[in-house]
């Protein structure tokens, strides 16, 4: 009887459950079956995830009268348009991805990411591990005022001083850089906040034992203080890349004309407001796909850590 | 090898002094000892010695060279430390290894890459190594070079510890609290194997505990210290029988040393209520502690009259039982508890509640000014030794 | 003085020099910038400004456009906080429950929280586009079932053809919202379930012991108040987070702010004026309007942890 019930519940539960991770997934499973769809199938939203993944004529393409040379456009021979438009059939899933690429510089978009994403987390490591040393190992004048300082800016959010950057940066002539991009983010706060209370939890033995062999206090900080701190170093990548990565209102505040300098989540705009009879719908959902997935798919990989890393924020 | 002196070392944090005027001299090859309950300042002493903290005023010498000023790595002292601080990201091997790579090769031999392609790199890296295989040898820790210190038992990483203070072959050895770390039975071993090492190496050894059995057992000479004070610097043998302050001879020894309030006439005779103290001071006409050790005490029959008491608890040893009773007699000592070291057999006979007598065996007691400090006794009233054999139980 | 105590304090100032000259200039310093600006009614490349003392939050509270960022905004805030946490508890709380499978719905409902929001506010866009979306796909199919004709705004919609989610002004905020507690419920279920693995289950055996025999008294007594520390900072960081929406709000409505400006939340009206519209006094007061809601929640929730500490 009892075991019945709770049969019941059991079921009722992941019902539930079901029932939420389906709302939760509808949109990237919309984006992974469109990014593989011919337009018409979007339209009609017709051939199931995959598509039928008939050949489908690249209208682009054959407006390029590309490839095989005819690009001076005096194709007047009808075997020579039959030529180009056998040259220009694709396997829908071929062409959404292509045209993504081709269409914008998706790859330097990614490129630009991968950057920008890189830059701003060793400058926070190179900026945050030594202060965090220092207010957790180091006795100097001044010390728990700059704690006191390190627990205010913590409170502070970054968006509020947006404009005063965004002022100072286009007095420097320095937005649409990677300067723009990167240098309001060299100073983490709260990776100033975390490391040090990692490195509290080291005893000061282990300091006092590198004094004695020989290191000065910088070959401490990185030789015995960060090797130590590799758990918290890790979650503090993922919380700092996942952050970048995906941010897009300071790129969007700094970059105002140079494409060459976008960042991922800004490589979509290429693809809107044009479209709207759904045949720009594939490639912009394969690019929406490409964006997304490095952090998706490295969350699969290694759960445990992203979720540390994402949540970090709360030890605040 | 080299001695080390300390010379009116003081260390004055904000808030209080921590040291208040240290003088030591350890002579060479010296295995010394600076003991004391937490917060005596023994830890910081021993800081200071390594460099790892400034003192505020006073010299370090070491050798003969005043240290002040000159980094802890370059004093060719080594320590052990209470946690080991071994670095935990490398092996075994790693870590005995780099207090010689950064102390024999240069930064461009230590670069990566660069470094291994110098030819003086090869022949240095061919000693270092002969080196660490040597202490590893000593230590019999060869088997565990390749492991990380995650991996190795508190003993183990006790041998490491030791192995990487010992490959850069220092004049001086200081050690803070290397046993504390360890399960009793271990502690013990380890005592006779640093011991055993010390002799071995016949380097100096400045050894910090909090533990005066590792103390006694293990120094050449014990310096004990309290309040930021040395009250007293002298061999086990003295500590323990010849202490020159009331609380020397309380923290040596364990049991602790019993007490007890007497009063010393204009003639330097003792009155301690119940005992028969024969012995003579300098001293007259004032109020003084006596102290005596467990085993000094033994049980009398009631009309040899003694301190009258009754047993409160016994604490088995196996060898010893130390029997704990309390002061019964209306006058000053009432309520005290005294201690009193007999063989099983005698213990035997006494329960808890027993009425029992208590007085001195033939040593005689120390005797202590209201200011801690001991009261010499005059030459001709040492006792007489016929009565030594006196040590019937009640 | 020697060695140890210089060097020790000449490598702390050295090392924490880069970190306090980085606070100070990205963080302290803009954020006065930012209260000095809003007072007056500077603009980039004009040569000079003039100070108009509070004019610029008088229009705030005056002008219909800002009150109507304001109400955005709030709707936003004050919808998406309470729903995301309550999803997000109910979810860790049955997924703590399950038998298995637990692990399953954990990683599904995390992965908004890891996805670019830009990249999926525009999916979401697309998915709930009057036409070629699936959700008014998959709703019109089911005017053919008829129970679901009892459901009135089902009936008519069925009629008069399904709502544009995101074009028509009466649904537009609400659409902003429903993406952004579905990016962020995921998030405020992880924290719980990790104060949930917190709670020492001999605490429910007493508890059953106790008395406490349903699941509703045994969570009042024993698992509400051990997660009560998490809510606390649960709502702070999710009414922070919620304040600062941007990214579903540019993702729908290209540069706008949704039909009647029924969307223009607070960072998006910052955007606007102060960098579209190189109004900077207008968007610097419109930033510290921001700072201050941010302040507020900020020291609600130390004074509520500050005072917890105390009882307890």
């Amino acid at each position: 009887m009892t075991a019945h019930r709770f049969t019941i519940t059991e079921t009722l539960k992941h019902l539930v459950l079901i029932l939420g991770a389906i709302v939760v997934a509808l949109p990237f499973y919309v984006m992974l079956s469109s990014s593989l769809k011919s337009p018409g199938e979007i339209e009609r939203n017709e051939g199931g995830f995959f598509g039928s993944q008939a050949l489908m004529v690249d209208e682009y393409c054959m407006k390029r009268g590309e490839p095989e040379g005819f690009a001076n456009g005096n194709v007047s021979s009808e075997t020579a348009l039959a030529n180009l438009r056998e040259s220009c059939s694709k396997r829908p899933a071929l062409f959404n991805y292509a045209t993504a690429f081709s269409e914008a510089p998706l790859l330097r978009y990614l490129l630009n990411g991968v950057i920008v994403t890189a830059s701003i987390f060793l400058l926070q490591v190179l900026v945050a591990v030594p202060a965090a040393y220092a207010l957790s190992k180091l006795r100097f004048w001044g010390r728990d005022m700059v704690f006191s300082l390190v627990l205010i800016c913590l409170l502070l959010p970054v968006h509020a001083v947006a404009l005063p950057l965004y002022i100072v940066l286009a007095k420097l002539g320095l937005t649409n850089s990677y300067a723009a991009l990167v240098i309001p983010w060299t100073i983490s706060v709260f990776g100033i906040f975390l490391m040090r209370q990692f490195f509290s939890t080291v005893p000061d033995d282990l300091v006092d034992a590198a004094r004695m062999d020989g290191m000065t206090e910088w070959s401490i900080v990185w030789k015995v203080m960060l090797p130590t701190a590799v758990p918290a170093l890790l979650a503090f990548a993922i919380f700092s890349v996942v952050a970048h990565w995906n941010d897009y209102f300071w790129p969007r505040m700094v970059l105002t004309g140079d494409r060459s300098l976008f960042t991922p989540p800004l490589g979509l705009d290429e693809f809107r407001g044009g479209g709207g009879d759904g045949s720009l719908y594939g490639p912009m959902m394969a690019t929406a796909t490409v964006i997304v997935a490095p952090l998706i798919v490295a969350f699969l990989l290694a759960q445990r850590r992203f979720v540390e890393g994402i949540t970090l924020s709360g030890m605040k | 090898m080299a001695t080390i002196e300390l010379r009116e070392i003081r260390k004055a944090f904000p808030k209080a002094d921590v040291l208040k005027g240290v003088n030591l001299r350890i002579g060479d090859g010296e295995f010394v000892s600076l003991v004391g309950p937490s917060g005596c300042g023994k830890s910081t002493l021993l800081r200071i010695i390594a460099g790892l903290e400034d003192q505020t005023s006073g010299d370090v010498l070491i050798g003969g060279r005043n240290v002040g000023g000159i980094r802890p790595s370059a004093r060719d002292l080594a320590m052990v430390f209470q946690s080991y601080a071994l670095y935990p990201h490398l092996t075994v091997e790693e870590n005995i290894r780099t207090p010689l790579r950064l102390r024999d090769l240069t930064t461009t031999e230590r670069l990566p890459f660069v470094g291994p392609l110098l030819p003086s790199h090869r022949s240095k890296m061919r000693a270092i190594d002969a080196a660490v295989a040597e202490t590893a040898n000593t230590l019999k820790i060869t088997q565990l070079l390749n492991r990380r210190p995650g991996h190795l038992s508190g003993g183990q990483r006790q041998r490491v510890a030791l192995g990487r203070a010992m490959v850069r072959k220092p004049v001086a050895f200081l050690m803070d609290e290397p046993l504390s770390n360890l399960d009793a039975a271990l502690r013990v071993h380890m005592r006779s194997e640093l011991s055993e090492l010390h002799r071995a190496l016949g380097s100096t050894f400045i050894y910090v505990t909090h533990d005066q059995a590792e103390a006694l057992t293990m120094s050449d000479r014990i310096a004990v210290m309290m309040g930021g004070e040395i009250l007293q610097v002298a061999t086990p043998d003295q500590v323990y029988d010849d202490p020159q302050d009331l609380r020397v001879a309380e923290f040596i020894g364990s049991p602790k040393i019993n007490t007890l309030p007497a009063t010393v006439d204009s003639e330097g005779r003792i009155t301690a209520p119940g005992l028969s103290v024969r012995q003579r001071l300098h001293a007259t006409s004032q109020d003084i502690t006596i102290a005596v050790r467990s085993e000094h005490l033994r049980f009398c029959k009631a009309e040899e009259g003694g301190l009258s008491a009754k047993v409160v608890h016994k604490e088995n040893l196996g060898s010893d039982v130390f029997v704990h009773a309390r002061v019964s007699d209306m006058g000053p000592a009432g309520g005290n508890r005294v201690v009193v070291r007999v063989t099983p057999e005698t213990a035997h006979m006494l329960h808890v509640g027993s009425p029992v007598n208590i007085d001195l065996t033939t040593k005689g007691v120390m005797a202590f000014a209201t200011d801690n400090s001991r009261l010499a006794n005059r030459l001709d009233s040492t006792p007489r030794p016929a009565e030594a054999a006196v040590a019937v139980g009640a | 003085m020697t060695t140890a105590s210089v060097s020790s304090a000449r490598a702390g100032l050295l090392f924490v020099a880069p970190a306090v000259i980085l606070m100070a200039g990205v963080l302290l310093l803009p954020i006065i910038a930012v209260a000095v600006l809003s007072l007056t009614d500077y603009s980039l490349g004009s040569p000079e400004f003039n100070w108009v003392g509070f004019e610029n939050y008088g229009k705030i509270f005056s002008q219909s456009r800002y009150q109507g960022m304001i109400q955005a905004t709030l709707t936003y805030v004050l919808v998406v906080t309470p729903l995301s946490i309550g999803l997000g508890l109910g979810a860790a709380l049955l997924i703590n429950s399950l038998r298995w499978g637990g692990a399953f719905y954990k990683t599904v409902y995390f992965l908004p929280v890891m996805a670019t929001l830009m990249a999926m506010s525009i999916v979401w866009s697309f998915t709930l586009h009057p036409t070629l979306g699936i959700v008014n796909q998959s709703l019109a199919s089911l005017c053919n079932v008829e129970a679901m004709q009892y459901w009135g705004w089902f009936h008519r919609s069925c009629e008069q053809g399904f709502p544009l989610w995101l074009g028509d002004r009466n649904y537009a905020i609400w659409t902003v919202c429903f993406v952004g507690i579905w990016q962020g419920f995921g998030f405020n279920m992880v924290l719980y379930l990790a104060g949930l693995t917190s709670v020492p289950s001999e605490l429910y055996q007493a508890a059953e012991i106790d008395g406490a025999s349903s699941p509703w008294e045994r969570f009042r007594l024993v698992t509400w108040p051990t997660l009560w520390p998490t809510t606390v900072f649960v709502v702070t960081i999710t009414a922070i987070r919620s304040f600062q929406v941007f990214d579903v709000v540019h993702g729908f409505y290209d540069q706008g702010a949704g039909p009647s400006r029924s969307a223009y939340v607070i960072l998006v009206a910052m955007y606007e004026k102060g960098v579209k519209e190189n109004l900077i006094g207008i968007g610097a007061a419109i930033a510290v309007l921001y700072l201050t809601f941010v302040l507020i929640l900020a020291f609600v929730q130390k004074s509520v942890a500050a005072k917890r500490e105390q009882v307890a």
